[in-house]
């Protein structure tokens, strides 16, 4: 099943408001259908939408699904835009990073190891 | 004669990849006369490119003269087999060409692309040069690199293990340990 990105690489921020919009859509809609029990997530342009798609579901009441969210192994000092926004919101129920380094700067992350 | 000689070489590739991008900037600094006569002195007899979407064509040789054998390709479905068969990789800084290469054990030279708008990338190879599995270069300087390295510091690298980490999510789901 494919599932569509918010955001291609090298995409303008601008037209991405629009393609986030479309994935956000289409994340809910995977959501009704497949009604995951956890949702495990790693990619940049995709992981956004299902996790926000979630975390809507479980403020009106709806816990379907434990989210869980792994940084990109090719982020050692800064975390990523989406890895950003799903943190400092607290979207996710268990944020992992693959270095050392981002588990000091994020608390509130789990540190584990490199995944390649 | 000394043709024998020539026939019992053996083949010692130098690989260049740039993935998916264009890097022309590699490529270009990969092809020039001294970068190719500082390989042929350090034994190696083959270069081979993968120039990706770029735009820049090397010059291909068949090395009669004796000099470097240097061929070029775009793209394949994969890399694994020249990745196998390189005595020395070349590559830009994507984490998969990365970890593939270096999973194969095989000896690394990681060239930044700053032409690149954010260039997280270059952190996860900056990194990796720091605990020295790799070399980290620039272009303008990857013939210094070549010229100066010294392969036998390079640490091997060992690949990640994900089992502590399904055990982690098996027990934040609530599975009984195995």
């Amino acid at each position: 099943m494919q599932i569509y990105r918010s955001r291609e690489v090298g995409q303008s921020y601008i037209t991405s408001v629009g393609t986030t919009l479309i994935a956000i859509a289409h994340a809910l809609w995977i959501m009704i259908k497949i009604r995951p029990q956890v949702i495990l997530c790693n990619g940049p342009g995709t992981r956004l939408p299902l996790c926000v798609i979630a975390f809507l579901f479980k403020l009106v009441g709806i816990r379907w699904s434990s989210t869980i969210y792994v940084e990109s192994i090719a982020r050692v000092r800064r975390l990523s835009l989406s890895g950003l926004l799903l943190y400092k919101l607290h979207m996710v129920d268990q944020f992992f990073v693959q270095w050392p380094q981002l588990q000091k700067i994020y608390p509130r992350s789990h540190y584990v190891g490199c995944l390649m | 004669m000394g043709d024998t000689d020539d026939c019992t070489k053996a083949e010692r590739t130098v690989f260049v990849t740039v993935g998916t991008t264009c890097f022309d900037a590699l490529v270009k600094a990969a092809d020039t006369q001294e970068f190719k006569s500082e390989l042929s002195a350090r034994g190696y007899t083959h270069l081979l490119f993968q120039i990706g979407r770029g735009s820049y064509i090397p010059t291909k040789s068949t090395g009669e003269d004796g000099s470097l054998v240097v061929d070029f390709f775009t793209f394949s479905s994969s890399i694994a087999d020249n990745l196998r068969s390189a005595s020395l990789v070349i590559s830009h800084a994507g984490s998969g060409s990365i970890f593939e290469t270096l999973r194969l054990r095989k000896p690394l030279i990681v060239v930044v692309n700053e032409d690149l708008m954010d260039n997280h990338q270059s952190e996860l190879a900056e990194e990796l040069a720091e605990r020295k599995h790799l070399f980290c270069t620039l272009p303008q300087t990857l013939y210094q690199t070549i010229a100066t390295m010294n392969l036998e510091s390079l640490l091997p690298y060992r690949p990640g293990d994900a089992a502590p980490v399904a055990k982690l999510i098996n027990r934040f789901l609530g599975f009984p340990d195995d």
